[in-house]
């Protein structure tokens, strides 16, 4: 987990950060990843980490809403909905693991 | 009974100021409903409460006088509801904090409950923790070790099952305590050793707390952020090099540590945490297909029943109101000014309104219905693609959605919208929602005036009609909308961060005490601004008196009576001679002459100047247009039924012969209604909602442009059509 705790990528344009680092938006359904970095502005960085989107917590991508709608995600217990453009900005570590095996507890850093 | 929270309660008659803070959806507003059996809205969307309340709870021998407040995530305030909730814990309201805190904390989720809780207990206030949804939670296979919660957070923690009464006593009793105890609370979570270091040596020379100076240090202001207390702020921001976002940045960090520390201790889970039921739902109701498909239909039954059933209760009020009393009274008082008064001024004004009353507790039994089971926050995540496209969000549905039983408790829902530019483009647009009073100005002039023929098999004009009128608002809302958002209310696409509340049963006893709120908010509306309005109109049409008139009329009665054997004839006679002397009276009186004054500038929309009172009327509160044209039309005690619609089919242009309501007449009058912002309670709560004078004077002026350019528009096109 140590060595995501400052992703090396830009910000500009598309590009994609390390293979083992990737955006919410592209989680499949079912998915759940690690929350590695939020890269929004200050403002909604903020809310998103007061929302209980915080580094290193687990997070399951539940559904997507039809034409490019917001997505679900699980987090702890509680679903998030966000805009898909804003989940491009929460980066996550995936294990690829699916919601069935995914442990709530088992990804916070410490 | 292992806690020190059951010490036996310290003497003390005082009345103590609770506030109840918590999460959206964390079982407050049930708790102070328990705690003070006040009427309170509860509601399972995000910020259902919209203004704080107060109540006193009485028990076992203490007095707690108790603030609800609207839930929140943080308080470093995003929405104005979350602004009031820390302008109120700030003690900037009153200039005193309250006494102490009651926050709640999801049984089924207290890893991310804590955040708030920490943030509260930061500010010493004593805080007790009510443990809410232990039930649900037992279900799901969680248990709370509550004991090792008290100790990690240094305050006590009481488990509640408000619905059932559990708890309350022991909540009040810990209460009760923790404001008689005198050790400060500590910060549990640790930041990053520089800024923890700084803090320590900084907070004593300013004499406030670390929690305190930590506030200041992140950008908050408070009242105890004295000149000396900003200056430590600013010399620590400069010495680490950083802004006011780093310091929330970290503190929330090390928040999240902290508290998800504490859970992984105190929770224990056994089975599968997982919100089956909630999941299971979801996968139907925010279906990519299904989804939207159930939310059509959804609001179809929504609309349907409200006019199918409403419908028996309202002609039950309206007899009540309209026939019934005025025979009662009319027995009772003598003939003359008073009882006209009392028939056709109140019974008739406040009557036409009070008809609504079935409507809107239909309206709103289904909105609580569809907010507190959690469904409304699902409306809003498939809505959310469709409203970004005109500059709003899923945010502005519920609000806008309880528009449609009446755009007051709608502009006031708005407060949950963080974003202040798409908060106001939603107020702004809020009142082109078809509201029921609408409906009765539509239902009159489409079953009058709109023939009654099919379409196509069961579907009929008339009701094609009416559907037309309901979309016009839709489009006119959302092009408002969307033109508002491009023009003087641009800005960045706001986020949208909602939280999905689990599914839950709502309770028949708050959906009651829901109704019977918003009832009473209803009839004491009508009972004072329409209860005015009906008076003044009615004294503006029926002053001054011409004698000339009078006399004119006495005579010619005098020579029907002398001239018209007694019978059917004689009787039609004097009928047509009372109507034309009514007519020239009111032509004589206040409001005709304006009318008659207005009549230029309604001519290009094919009005005279009576249908210009009634708009005049309109404007105090559009219902009040039916009652203003049966005054008008002269429709008294002594004719029933549908005599006002008979009279005003008869009613001829003098100078051209042709008839004053004609189809196009009508249909011009409805579009006119569509859009035009004719009720002042909504014109006040604008006021009230945005602080000034100046959107709610922009929102009259645009929809009255609006109003008049579609009206002649359509006129125009009518008259091509013809």
């Amino acid at each position: 987990m140590t060595e995501l705790a400052a992703p090396n990528f830009s910000l500009d344009g598309r590009m994609r950060p390390r293979p083992a680092v990737s955006a919410l938006a592209s989680l499949q359904v079912g998915q759940s990843a690690a929350i590695a970095a939020l890269v929004a502005p200050p403002e909604l960085t903020l809310q998103m980490m007061e929302m209980g989107l915080v580094k290193g917590r687990s997070i399951t991508l539940l559904r997507k809403a039809p034409f490019g709608g917001p997505v679900a995600i699980e987090l702890d217990g509680s679903i998030l909905s966000l805009r898909r453009d804003e989940a491009e900005l929460v980066l996550v570590s995936g294990d690829g693991s699916t919601a069935s095996d995914s442990d709530q507890d088992g990804s916070q850093t410490r | 009974m292992t806690n020190a929270t059951t010490v036996a309660a310290p003497k003390r008659v005082k009345t103590t100021t609770v506030a109840l803070i918590g999460n959206p959806n964390s079982g407050k507003t049930t708790l102070f409903n328990a705690l003070t059996g006040l009427r309170q809205k509860v509601a399972n969307y995000p910020g259902v409460t919209i203004e704080e309340r107060h109540g006193r709870a009485r028990i076992d021998g203490l007095q707690l006088d108790l603030i609800d407040l609207p839930g929140c995530y943080s308080l470093f305030p995003r929405s104005p509801d979350e602004s009031i909730v820390c302008d109120l814990l700030f003690g900037k309201v009153g200039g005193r904090c309250p006494d102490a805190v009651i926050c709640l904390v999801d049984a089924t989720n207290v890893g991310r409950h804590l955040y708030l809780t920490g943030q509260v207990i930061d500010l010493g206030i004593p805080v007790v923790v009510a443990l809410t949804m232990s039930d649900e939670a037992q279900r799901h296979g969680i248990q709370i070790d509550r004991q090792r919660l008290s100790e990690h957070l240094g305050v006590p923690v009481v488990p509640v099952m408000a619905p059932d009464g559990v708890g309350l006593v022991e909540l009040a009793h810990a209460v009760a305590h923790a404001v008689s105890a005198t050790a400060p609370l500590e910060r549990g979570y640790r930041l990053p050793p520089p800024l923890e270091a700084r803090l320590r040596q900084y907070a004593p020379e300013a004499f406030v707390s670390e929690g305190h100076l930590l506030y200041c240090l992140a950008g908050q202001h408070m009242p105890t952020c004295s000149e000396k207390v900003e200056a430590a702020a600013s010399r620590i921001r400069e010495e680490l090099h950083i802004t006011e976002d780093t310091v929330r940045r970290y503190t929330a960090e090390a928040r999240y540590d902290w508290q998800g520390a504490i859970a992984r201790d105190v929770v224990r889970r056994s089975g599968s945490a997982r919100r089956d039921r909630t999941n299971r739902l979801d996968d139907v109701l925010l279906h990519k297909i299904f989804g939207p498909v159930v939310l059509c239909l959804v609001l179809a039954v929504v609309f349907q029943s409200v006019f199918a059933w409403a419908g028996p209760v309202m002609d039950g009020v309206s007899f009540l109101m309209e026939d019934l009393l005025p025979s009662i009274v009319s027995g009772l008082v003598a003939p003359g000014p008073f009882l006209s008064l009392i028939n056709d001024g109140i019974f008739a004004g406040v009557g036409a309104v009070v008809v609504f009353l079935p409507q809107i507790l239909f309206l709103f039994f289904f909105l609580t219905l569809l907010e507190d089971s959690g469904y409304m926050a699902r409306a809003a995540f498939i809505l959310d693609r469709v409203m970004s496209r005109v500059g709003l969000s899923g945010r502005s549905f519920i609000p806008l959605l309880s528009c449609y039983a009446c755009a007051i408790p709608g502009i006031m829902a708005t407060r949950t919208i963080p974003n202040a530019r798409e908060r106001l483009a939603t107020i702004l647009v809020a009142p082109l929602m078809t509201c029921s009073a609408r409906l009765i100005v539509y239902t009159l002039l489409v079953a009058a005036f709109v023939p009654a023929q099919s379409i196509w098999g069961p579907i009929g004009l008339q009701g094609v009609v009416l559907l037309g009128l309901y979309l016009l608002g839709v489009v006119g809302a959302a092009a408002s909308a969307w033109a508002f958002r491009k023009t003087m209310l641009r800005g960045p696409k706001p986020p949208f961060l909602l939280e999905l509340p689990p599914y839950r049963r709502p309770r028949l006893k708050t959906l009651a005490l829901t109704l019977m709120d918003r009832g009473r908010v209803f009839l004491v509306n009508a009972g004072t601004i329409i209860f005015a309005v009906s008076i003044v109109l009615w004294a503006m049409l029926s002053f001054p008196k011409s004698g000339e008139i009078e006399a004119r009329s006495a005579a010619q009665q005098q020579a029907i009576l002398q001239s018209t054997p007694l019978g059917a004839e004689r009787d039609a006679a004097l009928l047509q001679l009372e109507n034309e002397r009514a007519a020239q009276q009111i032509r004589h009186s206040i409001a005709g002459r304006i009318g008659l004054a207005m009549e230029p500038a309604l001519r290009p929309l094919g009005f005279d100047w009576k249908i210009g009172i009634g708009i005049l009327g309109s404007f105090a509160a559009r219902e009040v247009f039916v009652s203003t044209l049966g005054v008008v039309y002269g429709v008294g005690s002594e004719v029933e039924g549908e005599s006002l619609i008979a009279r005003a089919r008869a009613d001829r242009n003098p100078q051209t012969g042709a008839p004053v309501w004609s189809t196009l007449v009508a249909i011009t009058l409805l579009v006119f209604y569509a859009f035009a912002l004719q009720c002042i309670s909504t014109v006040a709560v604008m006021r009230r909602e945005t602080n000034s004078w100046r959107w709610p004077l922009f929102a009259f002026a645009y929809m009255t442009v609006l109003a008049y350019a579609a009206a002649f528009v359509t006129r125009q096109i009518g008259l091509l059509i013809a």
